[in-house]
């Protein structure tokens, strides 16, 4: 069965355990939880031992955006990235000043594509120089920023073709141009059927969507269509 | 928890067009094969080379809105034929939310541009300015699709280049992958989304010869309302460097079947990607690169040898002044303009022969898809 769930993120801004009893009854079995502030991230640290995941196929960490120091947040990242080995985190390549304390988790990161508002990240080219520089590291792609950067889904799938194989997870929702999250429209799931030839039925999605608790279901819904390979519409001429 | 094994996604034999080399251009590969040197097409390609760099310069660190905007040439210095009378015909592109403070910017870039010693932007008013992404990827065809319109659109299609400043290059190459990602999704050729093989993009090539003709018919308007001032340099640019853009677009449709090296891969996103593969050459090599393929070596020389031709009389500031002050009739009596005009007649013949008589398949192709 496909791994679909959310990042926490997306649910509660800043509050993991708030997100997760949202998911309690939900049928997801796959989880990101965020701590997109540095000030977050103590708080998941301390807690995750104690967080009833059992129903999480996967799981991933989505690392802060503002951290600063590399070298520190590693050095936090790794008692607990070595005590889960199956966790991984996803990182923006737009926040890396030095490269070398994230070589030391290899495959463990995950570098996300990047919306147009950030200085790099959003191409082939751009992620090329980015795992050149860390040759172990995975990749989460972000459809949503693929689609918001370009909306004829080309770039994505290229990104497939070039990095496929290092492929981890994929991030899922709809972004606008200003960057912000939302449920995804019929337009945005068609858009995303493109790649579904693409994308192995195994790769675990991480719904990033906006959403209030009454939508979660939906939205899983929707994840799962966006991926169902569809027929390509035949030209209205 | 159960243990996550290693993921991946369906690396696809993405079987890309690998009509380009990459390694070096084609004029450079003629001119080694044949011995053979175009030393007014080197200098104009250095010159641009220069004046792109230069324009990097100036515009420094000109903040252009993160990942939305694109400031891009066009003309001589885009298809890297600048000589020294040269333009400098630019936009700023914007791809992104409305923002008032465009505006601004688009006149900070005015200002930084006018220290780069080449002309203003000509008359038409085309350049210089802020445009919008929106129309020229929802307006094709239509009333909507003005002349200023398909021009601009057919113009980043055919000769323009991003400066690499800030996102420009991304924006610009995105830009006009949805661009041709509309052409292609709306042409009735490709109704069957099956059978993208055996045929052409007929909603791009309609297009490309309705610029030609509006090219055409403009030079014919610009004769009365400017009362022929001018006339007779604008006529050996329409024979020669307005030809050779109509010859990128044709040639770019045409390649899709006449040219392509595939491995079955037929789709729309192939064929998209191939397109934009032209569109990111200048239209001289698109042309250069054609002969090679098709044209016997004389015939391809000839060609090339004869816009080396044009490019020199550009650069001749004596010639170059002589032709733009005649009128209509003192040109049949200038020697410099007959001579100019022989060349763009030879350039002309020597262009229908490449298109009629080097190949049988491109004449196929040339004659089913030219007329209609």
């Amino acid at each position: 069965m496909p791994r679909i769930g959310f990042s926490t993120g997306a649910l509660a801004k800043g509050d993991f355990q708030a997100a997760l009893r949202m998911l309690k009854d939900k049928h997801d079995n796959a989880i990101e939880l965020s701590a997109l502030r540095v000030e977050e991230l103590p708080a998941l640290l301390d807690a995750f031992d104690s967080l009833d995941l059992a129903k999480y196929d996967y799981i991933a960490i989505h690392a802060p955006t503002n951290a600063g120091d590399d070298s520190l947040l590693v050095r936090r990242l790794t008692p607990l990235l070595d005590k889960h080995p199956n966790v991984v985190v996803v990182v923006h390549p737009d926040c890396i000043k030095e490269f070398e304390p994230w070589s030391t988790l290899d495959g463990r990161v995950c570098i996300e594509n990047m919306d147009s508002r950030k200085p790099i990240g959003q191409t082939v080219a751009d992620l090329q120089d980015i795992f050149h520089r860390l040759p172990g590291a995975r990749l989460c792609l972000d459809v949503g920023h693929a689609r918001q950067v370009d909306s004829t889904m080309i770039e994505a799938l290229l990104m497939l073709h070039e990095f496929g194989d290092r492929l981890a997870h994929i991030h899922i929702s709809e972004v606008d141009s200003t960057g912000v999250h939302h449920g995804m429209s019929r337009g945005a799931i068609a858009d995303f059927q493109r790649l579904a030839g693409s994308i192995d039925e195994n790769v675990p999605v991480i719904i990033e969507s906006c959403v209030a608790e009454g939508q979660i279901e939906s939205e899983i819904d929707k994840a799962r269509e966006s991926l169902k390979h569809a027929t390509e519409s035949i030209s209205i001429m | 928890m159960t243990a996550s094994t290693p993921h991946h996604g369906k690396t696809e034999n993405r079987n890309e067009s690998t009509y380009f080399s990459e390694s070096e251009s084609a004029i450079t590969r003629l001119s080694k094969k044949h011995s053979r040197t175009w030393d007014y097409i080197a200098q104009a390609q250095s010159r641009s080379s220069a004046t792109l760099k230069q324009i990097v310069e100036t515009i420094g660190d000109e903040q252009l809105p993160a990942g939305d905007a694109s400031l891009i040439v066009f003309g001589s210095l885009a298809r890297g034929e600048q000589t020294e009378k040269s333009d400098l015909d630019w936009i700023l592109l914007i791809d992104g939310k409305v923002d008032s403070n465009h505006h601004q910017i688009t006149q900070q870039v005015h200002r930084r541009l006018k220290d780069i010693p080449l002309e203003q932007p000509g008359r038409t008013g085309l350049f210089g300015k802020l445009v919008f992404s929106h129309p020229l990827v929802h307006d094709i065809g239509g009333q909507e699709d003005s002349n200023h319109n398909l021009t601009l659109r057919q113009l980043l299609l055919l000769e323009s280049a991003a400066i690499p400043v800030s996102k420009s290059e991304d924006v610009r190459r995105l830009v006009l992958r949805k661009v041709l990602d509309r052409y292609v999704l709306e042409d009735a050729s490709f109704i069957d989304p099956q059978q993208y093989e055996n045929k052409i993009p007929r909603f791009l090539l309609n297009d490309v010869i309705r610029f030609w003709r509006t090219m055409a018919v403009d030079y014919a308007n610009k004769y009365r309302a400017r009362e022929a001032d001018g006339w007779a340099l604008r006529n050996i640019k329409l024979r020669m460097s307005r030809k050779l853009l109509f010859m990128k677009g044709l040639l770019m449709c045409l390649s899709w079947q006449c040219a392509r090296d595939t491995n079955g891969d037929w789709s729309r996103d192939a064929l998209v990607l191939h397109l934009e593969r032209f569109v990111q050459r200048t239209p001289l090599d698109v042309l250069a690169d054609f002969l090679e393929r098709f044209a016997p070596k004389e015939l391809a020389l000839q060609i090339l040898d004869l816009y080396d031709r044009f490019l020199a009389l550009l650069n001749d500031d004596d010639r170059r002044k002589q032709i733009e002050a005649l009128t209509p009739d003192d040109s049949v009596k200038s020697p410099v303009f007959r001579e100019a005009r022989q060349m763009s007649d030879d350039f002309d013949k020597a262009l229908r022969e490449l298109l009629f008589d080097a190949n049988s398949e491109i004449t196929k192709l040339v004659q089913f898809y030219g007329v209609f």
